[in-house]
């Protein structure tokens, strides 16, 4: 038996080809999970995978799917990552009968919601109902016309819900070749119950949109009296579907492949403070959100990382009842680190006393990016303490593994017997994660703000010396050297806004890019070698036509990331507008097409990154 | 500098003593620091807890034969990419590490412990070499490893795994 421990076992297995670290992965379970946990190994396999054809899908995920084989829909994700690298979409428009919204896109299509019951649409098939003259909700997509491209066109089929509120809160989602509706009537509104249906429909088919629309919808109805908000519905790993509900600050996921399982986890603050927004899954059991508290001694802002273990929430939870986090962490308190980075980074200008900054605890931004190792990215900012414009800012950034994590929640676990209050406990040691684990790193602030990672060369400075400095946390350092290598692969110019006509001709530029497109990419492996995807948040900033190029009128944050395999965690797109009132929920993106509605015109202008026949 | 040349005493796992040039002990980035820590006192034992003499004295062949080379920078990014990029293991160091299967692995252990980077690229690098292009049930032989994986799993790893053939 090989006696070596992981590390060193890492090392050989990182020498060696892809077809053969293949072999070692086959040979025992120990093997396969240094492996699988391995980001640099996973990224070799991943290069060579993109020149291969791609595998079989996991077995779980073509149980999920039907129509497209798995090989056709891996290939065509892998056209959608290269499109996007190359900012190649296809512009496609056309126009909406009136009084219709766009509610989502995803798979290639677009979902409508007819805002006006009783507009009946020409041409439409309405599938068999009882009582209503027109379908809640349209189904749009390019007709699967080959040949002579002056033939496409956008071919619409309309889904009628077995049971319909009409136009209250109402909410989709589409994707992994389902249709997620989620309808909600407000208790102050003519019912004096809440009701909450959800409806899963079966959407992709290879005929999609010629007569096959869904099949016995899932339906789920949801027992939950204090519920009073719109919700939202959004895919997440595993096939599951997240539930996310404003007040109770809660969110429900519910598992199609378990008919009625639902579980409940509840959100602390929800009254007092500020909901946690960002919510990262890691694989199929982990969730990772943070929570801001504002406070009223030092530092003037708190922030927490919660994170919850999936496999242990319950399906119903009692009224009032918050949810234990598994694990709760507080960033590291101040001087330490900035020192640390002062030692660390020559290029970083000498600013005196360490006490003259402060953390604010305010955590700008999780996301997610690798889906096999999990690698979570937490940020926030360092600035200054007092008001001074000549000392730069800083944010921080903490990198956490999978495998951090886990060790931290048994360390914790192993602690401390008793359930932790429902009060986060400042002076949890464990909750001081510097020293324990991760990687922190520092950017200047205004390079960094709400993106992932930007300049990974300044960062593989910091985080080889790092390395050094931790030598005996064998996590850590392989996946910064995996994202050193990411660094290599970057475009190194920031792509402008041009007159070029090709640009223009589809309306879409790009003020710069700043993909990680290894990180991306690396999703695609997450998902060909049987791991899920993982969601990484989109911005699309919009400005009128014609106006400078640093001209930012509006952000619209879009809350849905792509959990499925490409996902342009900080790319931001500039689309020229002519409506001044342009409703913000009518631009949706779903990591594959940008979809934005004229709400004058109601003609929908489509980027589609993943159209087979970009030109 | 004395014409002296300076001596280490190395104390291994099962109390043996070796006494070695401070330029060969310094093949080991961890001997080196320790001696740096320890000052320069006389006639003290540097106690090696992990490292029997039976592999201490094959190490210390490997050092005493590299002993003239400039020691690798401290973990830099450089000596990390030149360590991967040079595949080939010199010939000297391939006679060297003809050893069994478990001095092998002692070696590259103690290498790991003692810190001695060239040595534990060797060490990864031969091993790696023994692995290239076998099957799995090839490699659970030579390496006594029990397959634990069931009849469904090792299926189910086969087929995503299928993409690799070529």
């Amino acid at each position: 038996m090989l006696r070596p421990g992981e590390a060193i076992l890492q090392e050989i297995f990182s020498l060696l080809s892809p077809k053969d670290i293949l072999s070692c992965s086959a040979t025992c379970k120990r093997f396969n999970g240094i492996i699988t946990s391995s980001s640099p190994l996973q990224l070799i396999l991943y290069r060579k995978y993109l020149q291969v054809p791609p595998p079989s899908l996991h077995a779980q995920e073509q149980t999920l799917r039907s129509g497209a084989s798995a090989n056709q829909e891996l290939t065509r994700i892998i056209e959608t990552e290269r499109n996007l690298q190359n900012l190649q979409p296809r512009y496609d428009s056309f126009t909406l009968p009136s009084k219709q919204k766009i509610l989502a896109v995803g798979e290639g299509c677009i979902v409508t919601q007819h805002l006006v019951n009783t507009e009946k649409v020409e041409g439409s098939t309405v599938l068999p109902t009882n009582s209503k003259s027109s379908p809640d909700l349209t189904i749009w997509s390019r007709s699967p016309i080959t040949g002579d491209e002056q033939q496409l066109r956008w071919t619409h089929k309309e889904l009628q819900l077995p049971v319909s509120f009409e136009e209250e809160g109402i909410a989709v989602d589409v994707r992994e070749g389902f249709i997620a509706v989620i309808e909600t009537r407000n208790k102050r509104k003519r019912w004096n119950g809440n009701e909450i249906k959800i409806w899963l429909f079966l959407l992709f088919n290879e005929d999609v949109l010629a007569e096959h629309v869904y099949e016995k919808p899932l339906e789920v109805e949801l027992g939950s009296p204090n519920i009073y908000s719109p919700a939202e519905i959004t895919f997440i790993p595993g096939g599951r579907l997240e539930i996310r509900w404003d007040f109770p600050n809660s969110v429900q996921i519910l598992d199609p492949k378990c008919r009625g399982d639902i579980k409940t986890l509840r959100f602390p603050f929800d009254e007092t403070f500020d909901a946690p927004r960002d919510l990262v899954y890691v694989g199929e059991e982990l969730m990772i959100t943070h929570v801001t508290i504002p406070g009223f001694f030092e530092p003037a802002t708190s922030g927490y990382i919660l994170i919850y273990d999936l496999t242990n929430i319950p399906s119903m939870i009692p009224h009032n009842s918050v949810t234990q986090p598994d694990l709760v962490l507080c960033l590291p308190h101040f001087p330490t680190n900035i020192s640390h980075f002062a030692q660390l980074s020559s290029e970083t200008p000498s600013y005196g006393e360490h006490s003259e900054y402060c953390i604010d605890h305010d955590l700008t931004h999780i996301s997610s990016s690798l889906s096999l190792d999990g690698l979570v990215h937490v940020g926030t900012p360092v600035r200054p303490s007092h008001d001074s414009t000549d000392s730069p800012s800083y944010t921080m950034a903490l990198t956490l593994s999978r495998c951090d994590i886990r060790r931290l929640m048994n360390l914790s676990s192993a602690t401390s017997n008793d359930p932790p209050d429902t009060e986060l406990d400042r002076s949890d040691p464990l909750s001081d994660m510097f020293g324990l684990f991760g990687q922190f790193t520092y950017f200047k602030w205004d390079e960094w703000q709400d993106k992932c990672f930007i300049d990974l060369k300044k960062r593989g400075n910091i985080l080889l010396n790092v390395k050094q400095s931790r030598k005996s946390w064998a996590w850590g350092p392989r996946e910064l050297s995996m994202l050193i290598e990411c660094h290599e692969a970057l475009p190194q110019d920031h792509l402008s806004p041009s007159s070029d006509s090709k640009e223009s001709q589809w309306g879409l530029s790009f003020e710069y890019n700043r993909i990680d497109l290894e990180t991306a990419h690396s999703n695609h492996l997450g998902k060909a070698l049987g791991g899920l995807g993982d969601i990484l948040p989109c911005t699309v900033d919009a400005r009128p036509d014609g106006q400078p190029s640093d001209y930012r009128r509006e952000t619209v944050r879009m809350t849905k990331g792509d959990h499925r395999s490409y996902s342009l965690g900080s790319m931001k797109g500039w689309i020229p507008l002519d409506d001044d009132k342009r409703d913000p929920d009518h631009i949706c993106f779903d990591g594959r097409m940008v979809a934005y509605q004229n709400s004058v015109t109601d003609e929908v202008n489509v980027w589609d990154f993943g159209a087979g026949d970009a030109n | 500098m004395s014409d002296k040349k300076q001596q280490v005493i190395l104390q291994t796992s099962d109390d043996e003593q070796f006494t070695v040039e401070k330029i060969v002990a310094e093949r080991s980035a961890m001997i080196k620091s320790m001696m740096e820590d320890l000052g320069e006192q006389e006639g003290q034992a540097i106690p090696l807890p992990n490292v029997s003499s039976s592999v201490l004295t094959k190490i210390l062949e490997y050092c005493d034969h590299h002993k003239n080379e400039p020691l690798p920078a401290a973990d830099s990014s450089d000596a990390d990419d030149s360590r991967r990029k040079t595949s080939e293991i010199g010939e000297w160091d391939a006679r060297w590490i003809q050893v069994d299967q478990e001095m092998l692995f002692e070696i590259i252990l103690a290498a790991n412990y003692l810190d001695i980077k060239p040595l534990l690229d060797v060490g990864c690098k031969t091993v790696a070499n023994m692995i290239k292009g076998k099957t799995p049930e090839e490699i659970r032989k030579l390496f006594n490893i029990t397959n634990d994986f069931t009849p469904e799993e090792e299926e189910q790893i086969r087929k995503e795994n299928e993409w690799a053939e070529e």
